[in-house]
C-alpha cells in the first residue's frame, strides 16, 4: 500500500485510519446492493484524502460505514476492517475490553479474521486495567456498538453534505455546539459557552457570543456550514470525514470553507477524508485521490498525477467532462450512460459497458488494483489496461491471478 | 413585532370571527323551522296564550331588533333565561349545573388519546416495521375507522352484558362496583363532596370507571389520529439530517430520542391536538345523547331541537369563544415549540 510519510514518528507506524477490504451491502427483498464493494485506503494524520465519484458510486456509504452509521437493511460485511490507531483511544478501549485484545508485531494486523478480538496492541505495557498503549489499533468493523459509539464524534467526526438541514432547527447553535463539548470534552456551563464562542470565531463567524444564542434558521447557508464544522471540531476529533461539505454552497463561500478546513487541519493535525463529486474541489484540497465507481475504487494517485496523467478510462472521462479543461473542443465530452447498481458480486469490470477502451476480457475478468507502470508505486488503477509496460495478455493474467488470490479471503 | 402585540392583534382579529359565528347561530335558530312557543305549549295550544307568550319573549318585535338585542346580550354576557328546556331558569345556572359532567368526560377524552395515542405512535415510529409497529398502526386505523355513535352503542351493550359475552368477565364488578355501566352518578356525589371539602377516593375511582367508556368513545377517533400522525412525525424526524448529525456527534440513544427527535416530532402534532377541541364539542353532543349523560352536549341538543334561543345561543357563543381561544393558544404553542415560527411579516 502506498504511504506518503507525513510526520511519521516512532509511535506512528499505523496510519491514523486504515480501511481494508471494506464491503457494505444493503439487503433488500429484491436484491443485495453492494454499495461499497471491497475498497481499501489509508489516511495519515494531517493529510487529506479525496474521494471522487458520481452520485451512487458509494462515497457516502463509505463515510457512514466508517462512522458506524449504516442503517438497516445495510451491513458492513465480515472481512472488512476499519482500523483506527490513536494510541490513547486504543488504550481506553483496551482497558474497557481487556479480553478482546491481542498482541501483534508492530505494523502487523490481526491475523484471525473471524475472532471477536478487535483491539490490536503493537507496543504496550501491563495488562488489564493498567495497560498502557504506545502503538496499536482498534478495528471498528468488528468492535461492538458501544465501542464504535464511543469513538464516534470524539475521534472521528463528520461534516455533512447539507448544512441547511444538518442542524436541529429547534435548538440554538450554541446549544448544539455545547452538546458536543459536553459529550467529548466534559465542558459545562460558562466554560462551555466560552469555548463554543471561541470555536465559532475560529470558523470565522463574527460576533460569536450573540450568534450562539441564535437559531439555525437565522444563519445563512455558509454560516450554517461553518457552525456544522464548529460542532464537529467541538468533538476534538483526529479524523474528519467531510461528505460533500461544499456542494450546497455557492462558489465564493465554497472557497472560504475549503480554506477554513485546511487551516483547521494544520492547527489540529487532522486526517481528512474529503468526499466530493467536484473535481475542482478535489484539486484544491486533496493530497491523494481515490476515484470511486459503482462501489469500487478504480484509481488511486497523488492529486497532481491524477490530473496530469489520469490512467483509468473512467477518470479520463471524468476529467474531460469538466467544462473548460478542453478549450477549443466543439462539445463537452461526457460519459454515456449511468452508474450501474452494483447488485451482483464483481466478476467483470463494472465500467466496461460505458468504457470507450473496453475489450473482450473486460466482461469476464475483474480488474484488481495494480500499479499503472514500473516505478509508479503511488499510482494504481483497477483496469485491465495496466500495468502499462506489460502486454495485454500478461496484464489480464496478472489481474486474474490477483483476483483468485483475494477471492479466497473475502468473497462469501 | 413583539410576542404581546402579536397576540393583541390576534385578539382584535378574532372579534369579527365571533360576531360572524354569533350571527350565523341567530339566523340558524330564529329563521329555522322550529318555533319555541309551539314547543312549550305542545299540541294543546291556546292561540291567546301563545300570543301572550310571544309578546313576553319579545318574539313579536322586528327580526333585526331581536338580532341586535341578542348580539348585545351575548357581548355583555347577559345570557338570559331558558325558554323551553327548563323554563325561567337562568341560562348560566343551567350551564353551571351541567358543565362539570361534560368537563369530566372531556378531561378523560383528551387524556386517553394524549397519553395512549401519542406514546404508541412514537413507539411505532421509532421501531418501524416491527410487530409492535404493525400492531399499533393497525389499532390506530381501527380506532379511527369506528364511528363514535356506533362504538357508543356497542360499548354500552357489550359492557352491560359482559358476563355473557366475555366468558364471565363482569365489567360491573371489575375493580370497583358500578351497577350502572356508564353515567355520572358517582361523579356527582364525588364532585359535590369535593366542593364540601371531602375527598373520597373510592367515589372518584367509581366515577372514573363510569366515565371511561364514554371518554373512550369520544376520544377514539382522536386517539387513532394522533397515533398515526405521531408515528409519521417520529419516522420523519428519525431520518432527518440533523438526527444523523447528532448521531455522528456521538449523542447517545436516549438523549437522541428525547432531545433531538421528540420536540421536532411534536410540531406537526400541535394542530392535531388542538383540533381535537372541535371534535370533542361535536362528539359530546352525540355521545351524551346516546349514553344518556346529562351534560352540556345533551343540553345543547335539547335546546336546539326545542328552539330554546337563549340556551342554544349562549352555548353556541361559549363554544365559539372556546374555539377561538384554542386557536390562539395553538399559535402560541407553536411559537414556543418551534423557534422558526416568528411574528414578522404578515
Amino acid at each position: 500500500m502506498s504511504q506518503v510519510a507525513y510526520g511519521v514518528g516512532p509511535d506512528n507506524s499505523y496510519p491514523i485510519l486504515s480501511i481494508e477490504n471494506l464491503q457494505t451491502a444493503f439487503f433488500t427483498d429484491k436484491e443485495t446492493i453492494r454499495a461499497v464493494d471491497d475498497i481499501s485506503f489509508d489516511i495519515e494524520r494531517g493529510e487529506t484524502l479525496g474521494i471522487v465519484g458520481e452520485s451512487g458510486s458509494g462515497k457516502s456509504v463509505t463515510a457512514r460505514s466508517i462512522m458506524g452509521l449504516v442503517e438497516e437493511p445495510g451491513h458492513v460485511l465480515d472481512g472488512s476492517s476499519i482500523r483506527y490507531s490513536h494510541p490513547s483511544t486504543v488504550e481506553r478501549l483496551a482497558r474497557e475490553y481487556p479480553d478482546k485484545t491481542v498482541e501483534v508485531a508492530p505494523g502487523e494486523t490481526i491475523s484471525e479474521p473471524d475472532s471477536e478480538t478487535f483491539i490490536a496492541l503493537a507496543e504496550s505495557e501491563g495488562s488489564g486495567d493498567n495497560v498502557t498503549v504506545e502503538e496499536g489499533y482498534i478495528d471498528l468493523a468488528k468492535a461492538p456498538d458501544d465501542a464504535v459509539h464511543s469513538v464516534r464524534g470524539g475521534d472521528i467526526a463528520m461534516v455533512f453534505q447539507d448544512p441547511l438541514t444538518s442542524l436541529n432547527p429547534v435548538y440554538t447553535v450554541g446549544n448544539q455546539i455545547k452538546e458536543s463539548l459536553r459529550l467529548h470534552q466534559g465542558l459545562r456551563g460558562s466554560e462551555a459557552t466560552e469555548e463554543a464562542a471561541n470555536l465559532l470565531e475560529a470558523v470565522g463567524i463574527p460576533d460569536a457570543n450573540r450568534r450562539l444564542k441564535e437559531y439555525p434558521h437565522q444563519f445563512s447557508g455558509g454560516m450554517r456550514q461553518r457552525a456544522v464544522i464548529a460542532t464537529a471540531l467541538a468533538c476534538d476529533p483526529n479524523v474528519l470525514i467531510c461528505d460533500e461539505p461544499t456542494t450546497a454552497l455557492d462558489v465564493t463561500i465554497q472557497a472560504q470553507i475549503l480554506d477554513l478546513l485546511s487551516e483547521l487541519q494544520e492547527e489540529h493535525d487532522l486526517g481528512i477524508m474529503f468526499i466530493t463529486h467536484d473535481m475542482g474541489v478535489i484539486a484544491e484540497v486533496a493530497e491523494r485521490v481515490n476515484v470511486m465507481y459503482a462501489g469500487e475504487v478504480v484509481e488511486k494517485a497523488p492529486v497532481v498525477e491524477m490530473f496530469e496523467n489520469p490512467r483509468h478510462p473512467y477518470t479520463q472521462g471524468l476529467l474531460s467532462s469538466i467544462p473548460g479543461r478542453n478549450p477549443g473542443g466543439d462539445r463537452l465530452s461526457t460519459i454515456e450512460g449511468d452508474v450501474p447498481t452494483p447488485n451482483e458480486p464483481a466478476s467483470q469490470c463494472r465500467f466496461a459497458p460505458r468504457c470507450p477502451k473496453a475489450f473482450d476480457e473486460c466482461t469476464s475478468v475483474h480488474p484488481e488494483q495494480v500499479s499503472v507502470g514500473e516505478g509508479e508505486k503511488e499510482h494504481t488503477a483497477a483496469c485491465l489496461l495496466y500495468p502499462e509496460d506489460a502486454s495485454r495478455i500478461e496484464a489480464v493474467t496478472e489481474h486474474q491471478r490477483r483476483g483468485d488470490d483475494t477471492e479466497v479471503g473475502t468473497d462469501e | 413585532m413583539s410576542r404581546w402585540s402579536y397576540f393583541a392583534k390576534r385578539l382584535v382579529l378574532s372579534i369579527p370571527v365571533i360576531l360572524f359565528g354569533t350571527t350565523v347561530t341567530f339566523i340558524a335558530i330564529r329563521m329555522g323551522p322550529i318555533d319555541p312557543v309551539s314547543a312549550v305549549f305542545g299540541t294543546q295550544a291556546n292561540p291567546d296564550d301563545m300570543e301572550r307568550m310571544r309578546r313576553q319573549l319579545g318574539l313579536n318585535q322586528p327580526l333585526w331588533q331581536q338580532y341586535f338585542d341578542f348580539l348585545w346580550d351575548m357581548v355583555t354576557f347577559d345570557l338570559g333565561q331558558s325558554w323551553v328546556v327548563e323554563t325561567n331558569t337562568d341560562t348560566i345556572e343551567l350551564i353551571k349545573s351541567r358543565a362539570p359532567r361534560t368537563v369530566w368526560m372531556g378531561f378523560w377524552a383528551i387524556l386517553i388519546p394524549l397519553f395512549i395515542g401519542i406514546p404508541l405512535g412514537f413507539y411505532a415510529g421509532l421501531n418501524p416495521n416491527t410487530a409492535g409497529d404493525y400492531f399499533a398502526s393497525f389499532g390506530g386505523i381501527v380506532w379511527r375507522a369506528m364511528p363514535n355513535f356506533w362504538l357508543a352503542v356497542i360499548l354500552l351493550v357489550g359492557l352491560s352484558r359482559s358476563e355473557d359475552i366475555l366468558f364471565g368477565f363482569s365489567w360491573k364488578t371489575f375493580l370497583v362496583d358500578t351497577p350502572q355501566v356508564i353515567g355520572t352518578k358517582y361523579f356527582h356525589t364525588a364532585w359535590t363532596n369535593l366542593q364540601a371539602g371531602q375527598i373520597q377516593p373510592m367515589e372518584w375511582a367509581r366515577a372514573t370507571k363510569q366515565i371511561l367508556p364514554a371518554a373512550v368513545v369520544l376520544g377514539s377517533a382522536s386517539m387513532g389520529n394522533e397515533m398515526r400522525i405521531s408515528r409519521t412525525a417520529m419516522l420523519e424526524t428519525k431520518h432527518s439530517n440533523y438526527v444523523e448529525m447528532a448521531k455522528a456527534k456521538g449523542v447517545s440513544g436516549r438523549s437522541l430520542v428525547w432531545k433531538h427527535m421528540f420536540r421536532n416530532a411534536l410540531i406537526p402534532l400541535v394542530p392535531v391536538i388542538t383540533g381535537e377541541a372541535g371534535l370533542l364539542l361535536g362528539g359530546s353532543v352525540l355521545v351524551e345523547t346516546v349514553m344518556a349523560i346529562n351534560g352540556i352536549g345533551k343540553l345543547f341538543f335539547d335546546a336546539l331541537t326545542e328552539g330554546d334561543m337563549p340556551v342554544a345561543g349562549a352555548l353556541m357563543f361559549i363554544f365559539i369563544l372556546l374555539l377561538v381561544f384554542i386557536n390562539i393558544m395553538q399559535d402560541f404553542l407553536y411559537t414556543i415549540i418551534d423557534p422558526r415560527v416568528g411574528y414578522e411579516g404578515e
